[in-house]
This record gives C-alpha cells, structure tokens and sequence, in this order.
C-alpha cells in the first residue's frame, strides 16, 4: 500500500503540470509527423510497398507507438538518484522503512502511466496480439513486463554512477540519442544492412523496436521468446551490477552533500 | 555599445574556461546529433536516389544549413535567452535597467556561447565542403549567406518572443523549447509536408522557408521566398522589442 500511494503521487506529478505535458506531447507529436512525411515520401520515390516487411500504414504506427515507448522508457531515476546523492538527501530516504528501489519502481511506473495506458490500449484495440491464441497472448504479456523490468533495472543500474560522478546530467542527451538510433527511434533497425541484425537484442531495441514490432504482430513466438531470453539475460547483468556496485557505493557515500 | 560587447564576451570566455569538462561535453553531444541526422538521411536516401527532387547532397546541404543557423543562434544568444527567463523571475533586471545602455539588447548579447562554437564551426567547415560540390553561381553563394543570416535573426526573434513570455506566464517552460522543436521539425524538404502545412510554415510562421531557402540558393535554385522571409523577421524583431517594452511596464522587482 506505502508503494501504491508512491505511484500515485507521481502520476499526480505528471498530471500536475498539464501545460507542460501537453506542450511536451504536441512537440512529440510534431516531431513524430516530421518523420512519418518522411518515411511516407521515401515510400512513394522508392516505388516500394514494404520496405524491410513493413507496409507504409505500419510504419506509421510504428513511429508513432516508438515514440510512445520513448516516453514510457524514461531515465529519469537517474537524474533523480543523483540529486538525493549530490544533496546527501539519500540519507532520509535510507532511514525510512522501506525499499528505495522498490519505491523507484512504483515512481516510475507512476510517472509514465497515462503512456503505459495509450500503449495498453493500442495493444487491445489495434494490435493483432491478444487474438493469436492464449500462448502468443500470455507470452507477449509476459516480453512486455520482462523489458519494463529490464529496462527499469539498467536504469537504476547506471543511476549508481552518481555516488562517484559530481554531474550526471550528460547522460541525458547520451541515454537519448541511444534510444534514437540504437532504440529505433529514428528508423526502425530492420531496414539496416544484415551486418548490423545483432543490434536488435540491445536493451533500447527491446524497449522501443521490439516492443513495437510486437504490437504490430511482427514477432513470432520463437522471436517473442528469443527477445523476452535476452531481456531476461540484461535483467541478470543489471542486477548482478546493482549487488555489486550498491554496497561499495554506500560505503563511498558521504551523506552529507555537495 | 561594441565595447561593452567585447567585455560581455570575455566574461563569457573565461566561464567558459572554468567549465572546461562541460564544454568539451555540450560540443560533442551536438557533434552526436548532427551525425544522427547524417545517419537517419542516409537509410532514408539507401532506398531512393532522389526525394521530390532532392537528392542526398542537396538533403545533406538542407540539415547543415538548418543545423549552421541553430548553432548560430546557439553560440550568439542561447545563454543570454536562458539567463533571461531568471532574471526577469527572480525581479533581478533593476541592476541592468539602471546602466545607460538598451536593456533589449544588452539581456540578448548577455553571454555568448562558446561550446556551440565548435559545432557551429564544425558544421560550417562541412557546409563549406557541401557547396563546393554544389557549385552556386556567386550571386546565389551571396543570397545563401544573406538567407542564413536572416535565419539566424528569424530564430532569435522567436526566442525572444517566448523568452519576454516570462513577464506574464510562469511555469510554463516548455514554452521555451518551442521555437527549437519548430526549427527541428523544419529542417526537411518543404515538399514532404501535405499542402496546408506547406503553406502554414512557408508563409504564415515561415519557418520551413527559413531552412529550405537558404538551401534552395546553395544547389541554385532561387527563390523570391528570402524576401518573405526578410520581412517576416523583420516584422517579428518589432514585435519582440514592442513585447519587451510591455513587459517591462508589467516588471515588478520582487520575484
């Protein structure tokens, strides 16, 4: 329950500032209609009607849905962490009876939940998902929370740099361009040369590319489980991390701010 | 007025100096998305020779100049547009309204920003070496340079606009990433663009014009659009000051 009003308190702080929130999302939404004009004229020059097995309409939602996942995959934690570490207000929250990074998680799923529901939706009502048999249903359910919670932990797992780094804020444009190009943001990482098909297992590519592709019902089970075995895989790297790095950097952490 | 310009520069050098790390940092990130951009235009031209027209040296001249006009702004009046939001919130312009210079464009050229440099550098080497390949008559090379600098006026003036928003709404920041998300989404081929877009941002916020104008001069193409333009900036360079003006008579010094 002391979780679930965590969440709630951030959905409310998303929800708080609507003018910025709905500035922030027409600027997506601008951005996303940029590269879909684009992709749809690239189409029509080209002559083509798929181009790496994906059709003109689905390409439109594809860019549109990978631009929702870019705001469900967020890496605020980061910036987050580092500001109670750089003000040594990590002391307080250590204090309290709970789980820091189980608090995180409800924060996070908290902050991006209207996403995670226009994502929901999308996957109910246009995606070809839930109506391919119980296996491929339970098994995309199943790839879905595997990468929220893969992506969550390599969050939290890079957010630990900031007991040694005084500024963290260059991961930021980093973290985002990553998410742009390896993440298939720009350009879905299919339509790359076959020299570069191993990128697709990144963890980006499973939060942006993989799970688009999914709603599209371009995965098939072997893929699904192929992608949701590599999202387990950076889950293990990433906590294996967090066991590691966590209690040296306690250790190095002053407490009393910078 | 060029000698308090001078001061402001220096002082802008030396911070600039301090933050050595942070400066190297800004650079290369604007290095990164610049070659992104290269990237994406390159899968996007790897199923297609041309794109109404355009080809991949013409797209390429299009990004760059788009990217040469931001930065120039960038280096020029970025850091002076983001001090100013705070200042105006904090109630601090007293000390500059008392100084005997015009305080419009003293706030504007406050600090010039020395890591755009680089990129603006950069870019500009790249567009040097884009046009050579191109090959503008000198006439055309002239109104490309003419059209990048009313670019650069045109962005400012946007900026600016958005900035002196802050007499009157607070809180509203993302209303300062506008005009850069409006410069981003333009840096396409107009064309792309259903017609009511075309002509909304050719003509009524002609930003699209901005970017493609310039553009269309460098591979000699010319257009009667740069005097549009010309006088579109000039228009909101007015309403800018006029918006200042205001907005001081609204500026109370408390924050």
């Amino acid at each position: 329950m002391k979780y679930w009003l965590t969440c709630q308190n951030a959905l409310m702080a998303t929800l708080a500032y609507r003018g910025n929130l709905v500035l922030h999302l027409l600027m997506t939404a601008v951005n996303v209609m940029v590269t879909i004009f684009m992709w749809l004229a690239v189409y029509s020059f080209s002559g083509r009607s798929d181009i790496a097995g994906i059709q003109p309409n689905q390409m439109v939602i594809y860019l549109i849905v990978v631009n929702v996942l870019a705001l469900i995959f967020s890496t605020e934690p980061i910036f987050k962490f580092s500001g109670l570490v750089r003000s040594g207000n990590l002391s307080v929250v250590l204090m309290r009876p709970i789980n820091y990074f189980i608090q995180s998680f409800w924060d996070y799923l908290g902050r991006a939940l209207p996403f995670l529901v226009i994502y929901g939706l999308a996957t109910g009502f246009i995606s070809p998902v839930l109506r391919r048999g119980l296996l491929y249903g339970l098994s995309s359910l199943v790839l879905m929370g595997l990468t929220y919670g893969m992506f969550f932990l390599m969050i939290t797992a890079i957010s630990l740099c900031s007991f040694w780094l005084v500024q963290v804020w260059p991961l930021r444009p980093v973290l985002n361009a990553l998410f742009l190009l390896l993440g298939g943001q720009a350009f879905p990482l299919q339509v790359l040369p076959p020299a570069f098909a191993w990128l697709i297992y990144n963890p980006f590519s499973l939060a942006g590319n993989q799970l688009t592709l999914l709603l599209l019902g371009k995965l098939s089970l072997n893929q699904i489980l192929l992608a949701g075995g590599w999202a387990l895989g950076w889950a293990v790297v990433a906590l294996g991390i967090l066991k590691v790095v966590w209690p040296r950097g306690i250790r190095s952490y002053e407490g009393v701010g910078s | 007025m060029l000698k308090i310009y001078r001061v402001l520069v220096t002082q802008s050098l030396a911070e600039t100096m301090t933050y050595r790390v942070t400066t190297v940092l800004t650079a290369l990130f604007g290095v990164l998305f610049y070659a992104i951009e290269l990237i994406t235009g390159g899968v996007y031209f790897s199923f297609t020779p041309t794109i109404y027209g355009w080809n991949f040296l013409d797209y390429l001249n299009l990004i760059t100049t788009a990217n040469l006009i931001s930065y120039a702004y960038q280096f020029l009046f970025v850091a002076g547009h983001e001090n100013l939001v705070d200042q105006i919130l904090d109630g601090n312009l007293d000390y500059s309204l008392l100084r005997p210079v015009n305080s419009y464009w003293f706030h504007a050229c406050y600090r010039v920003d020395f890591p755009s440099l680089v990129t603006l550098l950069l870019t500009g080497v790249i567009e040097g070496v884009i046009l050579s390949k191109l090959h503008p008559t000198p006439l055309n090379l002239c109104l490309y340079l003419v059209a990048v600098v009313i670019g650069i006026g045109f962005v400012f003036a946007l900026n600016q606009i958005m900035v002196t928003l802050a007499f009157w709404v607070d809180g509203l920041s993302a209303l300062n990433g506008l005009p850069e998300d409006l410069m981003d989404a333009s840096a396409r081929p107009a064309k792309i663009y259903p017609r009511v877009i075309q002509q909304l941002f050719l003509w009524v916020i002609p930003s699209l014009a901005i970017t493609n104008v310039p553009a269309q001069f460098g591979h000699n193409r010319p257009t009667w659009l740069l005097l549009w333009t010309a006088l579109v900036t000039g228009v909101l360079l007015i309403l800018s000051y006029i918006e200042w003006q205001r907005g001081l008579l609204k500026y109370v010094s408390a924050n």
